[in-house]
């Protein structure tokens, strides 16, 4: 059914409001997240639409855009799109260290889900790497790590306001594969990477994300306005995520094979390097930086 | 007096230096240190120990930046710059506070006082949703200056800003005259405010209002339809970053009237100092706007005229009445694309 497939990698520069929705909670606006781990997520089809919009206004052929992404509402049950969008999922997320200013973390779970995805995907160049275990009171980084703290012959980590212990360990296979889909320009990896593990990954996706404050105000007395006060949570910047795009042969559009579909998807995805995912775009926020193989 | 901190002792002996202080020496992440490390002082009579802006100047004292974190933030600002910003065509300026700035005071934070800070780098910045706010805050100002003595708009300035407010909302243009009068006494920055249209202000001569108010509309987008601009957020140069920070304090002497109905405010209460953090003047930020993705007409030129207008005259930030948050071109003004 699917012949072929890319790897979409996700960095975010600004912060990225995916939302769920509205909710009766402390936060009015949540992120996305994955029912049965509460990681943070984009959703397939919001990532689908971002792309698609993304098509559209490059001005390309109807035809094309028929063929990878199925064709307008009015006319949605004509023929399917070629392309299936997974669920961008998470990699490495952003937490502030007490020293080296903050830390890509990540956590054997998603390590391995990352490992899994990557042999469905057919790219056992990227998922040939071990994955460590670690304890909740570990923190393994790599040699030549920036984060780590030396104190009575201990080597510590502190992230947020947890105190680990620091394990040094090979982590130059983790370091490679991840390297292959983060976009370029960011190649701070091997210094800021930290494998916690699951729990206390859980823990900071959860309760570490942004929160912002949001209100709006009436000019005609200079206050905020009734009901313009809202609490709306991002998925921080310096965020890594990563998609699989799984491509079919096209049901209808201008393209003949599931070949045409990649090698278009991919020209376009490798010129445009940035993407706008999510809410809030007219105040800078959802600008992700791509990489697709 | 050594700072008391509520955290577990082995975290606690990693993180003091020999003064028993928590510090951007030992935290290089200002936001964490302000979130999660708060010193504590038992003062006096008082049993129990309390936080506030004044024990966090006491203990922080002049606030500088580490070397290694304005490296690393050097590294966000160029990707944010040279990366995304160019790569999709923003038009940039650099600006400079003329006044103190700070976003974010009213935060909810255990100092009663807050600034905002990006979250990975701990470095003030100014949000793209503030700095689109007072873009749009002062063309309304601005149409309301326009629109003074005009047919079915308030005689109050203020009520006819919200007026003003209330139809660019519904994206009504036809709500406003076709035409308005540039009247004989215009404002300086009513001047600017036309300039960024292309339109001269000579006092006396007609102006094309709706042309104005439909660009205006595409700008800000409405309730209903996103706008044509991407504000985005300001970040400092990396360059000024070392010594950012200034302490300001604000002393009033009328808390109880402030907060009870039935209090006069009278000399008899004592003065009250709040100790806060703010950016100090002389420094640069840039500020980017680019087209957004429904864009159908090229305003960025316009949108950035008012933007700068709106830093020049209105300010961004608390306190903007009594003259922070104000931005001034440098002789050297760096803009481009």
């Amino acid at each position: 059914m699917y012949e072929k497939t890319l790897v979409l990698g996700l960095y975010s520069i600004t912060p990225v409001h995916a939302g769920s929705g509205a909710e009766l909670s402390v936060v009015d606006l949540p992120i996305q997240r994955e029912r049965h781990t509460g990681f943070p997520t984009i959703w397939g089809q919001s990532l689908k639409g971002a792309l698609r919009s993304a098509f559209e206004r490059e001005g390309k052929n109807k035809g094309v855009i028929y063929s990878i992404f199925g064709p307008d509402t009015d006319k949605a049950s004509e023929h399917a799109g070629a392309i299936s969008v997974g669920d961008a999922r998470i990699l490495l997320f952003p937490v502030r260290s007490a020293r080296g200013v903050f830390a890509y973390v990540t956590c054997p779970m998603v390590l391995k889900r990352f490992r899994r995805d990557m042999e469905f995907a057919g790219r056992n160049d990227i998922a040939n790497f071990e994955v460590p275990s670690v304890e909740d009171k570990e923190a393994v980084v790599p040699q030549g790590s920036i984060l780590t703290i030396n104190r009575n012959n201990e080597t510590l980590v502190v992230l947020e306001d947890l105190l680990l212990t620091a394990k040094e360990n090979e982590l130059s296979q983790i370091i490679n594969a991840i390297e292959k889909i983060i976009p370029d320009g960011v190649d701070d990896l091997g210094k800021r990477l930290v494998v916690v593990s699951d729990n206390v990954f859980t823990a900071f996706v959860k309760f570490s994300t942004e929160i912002l404050a949001r209100i709006a105000i009436d000019q005609s007395r200079g206050t905020v306005k009734e009901g313009g006060l809202w609490y709306e949570e991002f998925l921080p910047a310096d965020t890594l995520l990563y998609s699989i795009i799984a491509i079919s042969k096209p049901k209808g559009g201008s393209l003949n094979d599931a070949e045409a579909v990649k090698s278009e998807l991919q020209g376009f995805l490798e010129s445009k390097t940035y993407l706008q995912v999510g809410g809030d775009e007219t105040v800078g926020k959802g600008f992700m930086k791509i990489k697709v193989l | 007096m050594t700072p008391i901190y509520f955290l577990p002792r082995n975290l606690l002996s990693v993180l003091r230096d020999r003064k028993g202080r928590i510090t951007p020496q030992t935290v290089d992440n200002l936001s964490l240190l302000l979130d999660r490390f708060a010193p504590f002082v038992k003062g006096g009579k008082e049993k129990t120990a309390k936080t506030g802006g004044k024990v966090l100047k006491d203990v922080l004292g002049e606030i500088e930046i580490p070397e290694s974190l304005v490296r690393t933030y050097r590294v966000f600002y160029n990707r944010y710059k040279e990366g995304l910003l160019k790569s999709i065509k923003a038009e940039w300026v650099v600006l400079t506070t003329k006044s103190r700035l700070v976003v974010g005071l009213g935060d909810e934070s255990i100092y009663e006082t807050s600034i905002r800070l990006l979250r990975n780098y701990g470095v003030p910045y100014i949000p793209g949703s503030a700095i689109k706010g007072v873009t749009r805050a002062w063309s309304i100002e601005m149409l309301a200056e326009l629109l003074e003595g005009a047919d079915g708009f308030s005689k109050d300035f203020f009520e006819r800003a919200g007026e003003v407010q209330e139809l660019l909302s519904k994206g009504d243009a036809d709500g406003f005259p076709d035409k308005a009068k540039v009247p004989s006494h215009a404002s300086e920055e009513l001047n600017e405010f036309l300039s960024a249209f292309g339109v001269r202000a000579d006092p006396g001569s007609d102006v094309d209002l709706r042309k104005i108010v439909k660009d205006l509309v595409d700008i800000f987008g409405t309730q209903d339809k996103e706008g044509s601009i991407v504000f985005f957020d300001a970040l400092p140069d990396p360059d000024n970053l070392k010594s950012i920070f200034e302490w300001d304090i604000m002393n009033p002497h009328y808390g109880p009237y402030y907060q009870q109905n039935d209090k006069p405010p009278g000399d008899w209460y004592d003065p009250v100092p709040v100790i806060f953090l703010t950016v100090k003047s002389g420094v640069e930020f840039l500020f980017a706007v680019a087209q957004s993705s429904t864009a159908k007409k090229d305003l960025k030129r316009v949108a950035q005229e008012l933007m700068v207008g709106a830093l020049k005259y209105h300010g961004v930030g608390a306190k903007t009445s009594l003259g922070y948050g104000r931005f001034k071109f440098k002789n050297t003004a760096r803009r481009g694309q």
